[in-house]
């Protein structure tokens, strides 16, 4: 398959790597080598985040979930220039642990909390998108305790009214059930965005869905509509 | 100058674990227990010279002050999680 992004002024991905994130390798061969685009890393104790046109705050377990997942790294160093960058207009993507971190840093409401059945998940899923309507769902892999959504009326209020909900559970029929809803997250919430549509959180791995061979040749491509969806919010 | 906070789920959210917990000591025979709701627990000790503020502030409410901005800003998720704080007296 063709990258997407070529030349030499293609654009640059900025990605965050905190102690414990273990997505980061696999959000740059996507990055890279699927959409063909530049990649910068970013350490946690980076006191800068520049040159870049969109940040990726990878999965993983930073900090090893202490006090709660994605506490610790929203108050790392490099997460200050990260909240800087999205309030100056920057794209940003948490991909599960980043979504945490997304959340305890303010930039996205709400909050995720362990999983209702309190066990770890790790499966594949279905999610839609809820201005597909009646368009197929997408299926993604997912890989997590803490994935339940959860915010106040107020928050959820205000996510419905601004087309904020990004991706919920559904089943291969694409509708949203309880069944289908691994981790007992409010309205099935899978994802969501900021206001502007440029800071985008979802618990599911779009990095982890766009080699075919995965999965023993199940492997789902579906990643790559949502990563298409969020570069076009800022590229 | 030693504290305990305890942090636990909001009352209106749903406390999956204090359930199980709740369940299991049903079965154990502990009909006497309605409900469990699971609580995590920091004990914090600061340093009394840090603590000092202008003469003739109480120290004992500066403190409680740094405790709580400590839970404001870092223990507690406001989202979803409540506090308490309590002085602990030295044994």
């Amino acid at each position: 398959m063709k990258p997407r992004f070529g030349g030499p002024l293609r654009p640059v991905i900025g990605v965050l790597i905190f102690p414990g994130s273990n997505c980061d390798r696999d959000t740059l061969w996507a990055l890279e080598k699927v959409f063909g685009l530049r990649t910068r890393v970013f350490w946690h104790q980076d006191h800068e985040l520049s040159g870049v046109d969109g940040v990726v705050v990878p999965g993983g377990f930073s900090f090893g979930d202490y006090l709660r997942s994605g506490a610790l790294a929203a108050r790392s160093p490099i997460t200050e220039h990260l909240v800087s960058f999205c309030r100056r207009g920057g794209a940003a993507i948490g991909i599960c642990n980043g979504f945490q971190i997304l959340t305890e840093s303010g930039l996205l409401p709400g909050a995720l909390l362990p999983n209702l059945t309190q066990r770890f998940v790790c499966r594949h899923v279905f999610v839609k998108d809820p201005k597909d309507g009646a368009g197929g769902p997408l299926g993604l892999p997912i890989a997590h305790g803490e994935g339940r959504y959860y915010c106040d009326a107020a928050d959820r209020r205000a996510l419905w009214d601004g087309g904020q909900v990004a991706y919920q559970y559904c089943d291969r029929t694409g509708q949203i059930v309880p069944e289908a809803n691994p981790n007992g997250s409010q309205d099935n919430i899978a994802g969501i965005r900021n206001p502007t549509g440029r800071i985008l959180g979802l618990m599911p791995h779009p990095e982890r869905a766009l080699d075919p061979d995965l999965s023993g040749g199940r492997g789902t491509t579906a990643g790559l509509r949502i990563w298409e969806d969020f570069f076009a919010t800022f590229l | 100058m030693r504290y305990l906070v305890s942090v636990g789920l909001k009352p209106e959210v749903l406390d999956v674990e204090g359930r199980a917990i709740l369940d299991t000591l049903k079965r154990m025979g502990f009909a006497a227990v309605q409900d469990v709701r699971v609580k995590k627990s920091f004990e914090i000790e600061l340093d009394p010279a840090a603590v000092q503020g202008s003469t003739g502030d109480d120290p004992s409410q500066r403190a409680d002050a740094i405790v709580r901005k400590a839970c404001d800003d870092l223990l507690s998720n406001p989202t979803y999680q409540a506090y308490s704080v309590s002085r602990l007296e030295r044994p």
